[in-house]
């Protein structure tokens, strides 16, 4: 099982979506992070046959897809960011009729959904209608959907939107069991998400792809450039336009300013253990997108 | 899942959406009222289908050609602006990407829209028809009930035109240049031109609902028994027509 995407850009209008982006994936989780507009939504849509990129070329198996997409389609679960629901059905006649989209057996169908609505806790509300739901629920049935055909390759973008807490560390829980046997890219902008449950992350700014790596080797290349910085709350601002801060945290002393850079900001700052969303800050904010 | 139970269950699940649907209600209580409203007791004092002031005793019969002769000719306006979007309505409510990356082909999505659009339809004819037959009772005219008689205009009069209707409601959903209020003004004359074609212009090759194998066998009955309708050229039409007195009736 083997997902190859080689050297693919989009261009959209005048704009550059995404430029030459190289990636090889095997089972597990990939974690897709950055921010807004870095392109994570542009390449989603290309892996799920829905765009063709512009140039470049993506090999499920070593198949084409954006010659033959059907092939990639019957293995493919997705789950855009902006999805919806049919607002007068509910959650089983939704997946019943998307099952049929999918041209899943009428015997495993019924099967599969079942499980899912119990696995993704919609069981007692399979009778309800969708439009009745809240965000968080209708996430759930956006992710039974995802499911309905077993996937060999589970495309989730922005997927604990609108959850609560319990529900994103469930939903998180599900896609780590899942990822054994399967391809699962996962994009978000919230770190935690992937923290625990993706052995590799990409990061994606403005389109371009800034580095593919394990989280332990993304934490580790900003070990010396983290720092803790106790400052008055009048200069504040003053570090925040000069340096990339990932947290302040206001004390009776002033403010502890988490801050990530190459250089010691203040003399009597102190070295922090990195985290991976001081890498991801670090990452992002060194090519212009947070400073 | 083979094909039919593919197309089952497409249809079955768009046949649910549209039934729970405000615009399927209001298109079933129209449906209801022109059932009540096109069969005027005796006293009323208009009629709907004027064959020069003389209309038949509502029997089976008579009830199945006009529900099948009215249905076909206001389902295409009602029918149509109901469910003209259903394409669109998946980009609407955002379930466009999610099929999109399935492997369901463009003809199949296509044609079951189609086909679940037809399956709407029908069930609206069969709602008026079910009203028509209420109606038959409540006037007690006559109380032999026929259901061939209602059932045979339904076959092969209304289920035609219906189907091309369900077509053409996903045509004018995929065709550019036809989606929007432009397709909207488009269908609407259209079905002016259609409808008067139908009513005005008897045996013609444009008579795309097929009213006229029935008003010509009505027409033709009443002539038999009202010499004076033998010699007028006005045929049989549809509208409101005030009537002074009691309404000579026939049997067809």
């Amino acid at each position: 099982m083997e997902l190859d995407i080689q050297r693919v850009s989009k261009n959209s209008g005048s704009k550059q979506a995404l430029q030459d982006v190289s990636l090889r994936l095997k089972p597990g989780v990939l974690g897709l992070l950055g921010p807004n507009g870095a392109g994570k939504s542009t390449l989603m849509r290309m892996l799920a046959t829905i765009e063709k990129p512009s140039e470049g070329t993506i090999f499920w198996n070593g198949v084409d897809i954006t010659k033959d997409p059907n092939l990639l389609r019957r293995e493919l679960g997705y789950l855009p960011q902006d999805f919806g629901v049919y607002p007068n059905m509910n959650p089983m006649e939704f997946l019943e009729y998307m099952a049929a989209m999918k041209g899943l057996s009428v015997k495993s169908a019924k099967k599969r959904i079942n499980e899912l609505l119990e696995v993704l806790n919609l069981a007692n509300d399979r009778k309800r209608l969708l439009g009745g739901f809240s965000g968080g629920m209708k996430q759930r049935v956006g992710i039974a959907q995802a499911l309905l055909n077993d996937p060999s390759l589970l495309i989730v973008d922005e997927p604990t939107v609108g959850l609560d807490p319990q529900e994103r560390i469930r939903f998180r829980n599900l896609l780590s069991t899942l990822s054994s046997d399967r391809i699962v890219i996962l994009s978000t902008h919230i770190v935690t998400d992937i923290e625990s449950i993706a052995p590799n992350i990409a990061v994606l700014s403005k389109g371009n792809l800034i580095t593919y790596t394990s989280p332990e080797h993304l934490i580790q290349s900003v070990n010396d450039k983290v720092w803790n910085c106790i400052i008055p709350t009048t200069k504040l601002q003053e570090m925040q336009e000069k340096y990339t801060i990932s947290s302040a945290i206001h004390r009776s002393d002033g403010v502890h300013a988490r801050v990530v850079s190459d250089v010691r900001p203040i003399p009597h700052a102190t070295s922090l253990p990195s985290s991976l969303e001081d890498a991801y800050l670090y990452y992002v904010s060194s090519l212009g997108v947070t400073q | 899942m083979n094909t039919i139970q593919s197309y089952f269950y497409l249809m079955k699940n768009n046949l649910i959406k549209q039934m729970r649907s405000y615009s399927f209600l209001i298109v079933v209580g129209i449906s209801i009222f022109i059932g009540y409203a096109c069969v005027p007791s005796a006293a009323a004092g208009y009629e709907v289908f004027y064959i020069g002031g003389v209309r038949g005793i509502y029997n089976s019969a008579w009830l199945g050609g006009m529900v099948a002769m009215l249905s076909t000719l206001l389902l295409w306006l009602f029918g149509f602006y109901m469910l003209r979007s259903q394409i669109s309505d998946d980009q609407r409510f955002k379930v466009g990407q999610i099929i999109a990356a399935t492997p369901i082909s463009n003809i199949r999505y296509i044609s079951s829209k189609v086909l679940s659009n037809f399956l709407v339809l029908i069930v609206i004819e069969l709602i008026m028809i079910f009203a028509f037959m209420a109606m038959q009772l409540i006037r007690g005219e006559s109380y032999e009930f026929n259901l061939l008689s209602y059932f045979a205009p339904f076959l092969f009069i209304a289920l035609p035109s219906l189907l091309v209707l369900a077509s053409l409601t996903v045509l004018f959903d995929v065709i550019p240049g036809l989606k929007g209020i432009i397709g909207n003004i488009i269908f609407f004359c259209l079905w002016i031109f259609f409808s008067v074609i139908s009513i005005a212009s008897p045996n013609s090759f444009w008579d795309l609902y097929g009213l006229d194998a029935i008003r010509s066998d009505m027409v033709e009955e009443a002539a038999k028994k009202y010499s004076f309708i033998a010699t007028s050229k006005e045929g049989g039409s549809f509208g409101y027509y005030p009537i002074e007195g009691k309404v000579s009736t026939f049997n067809w």
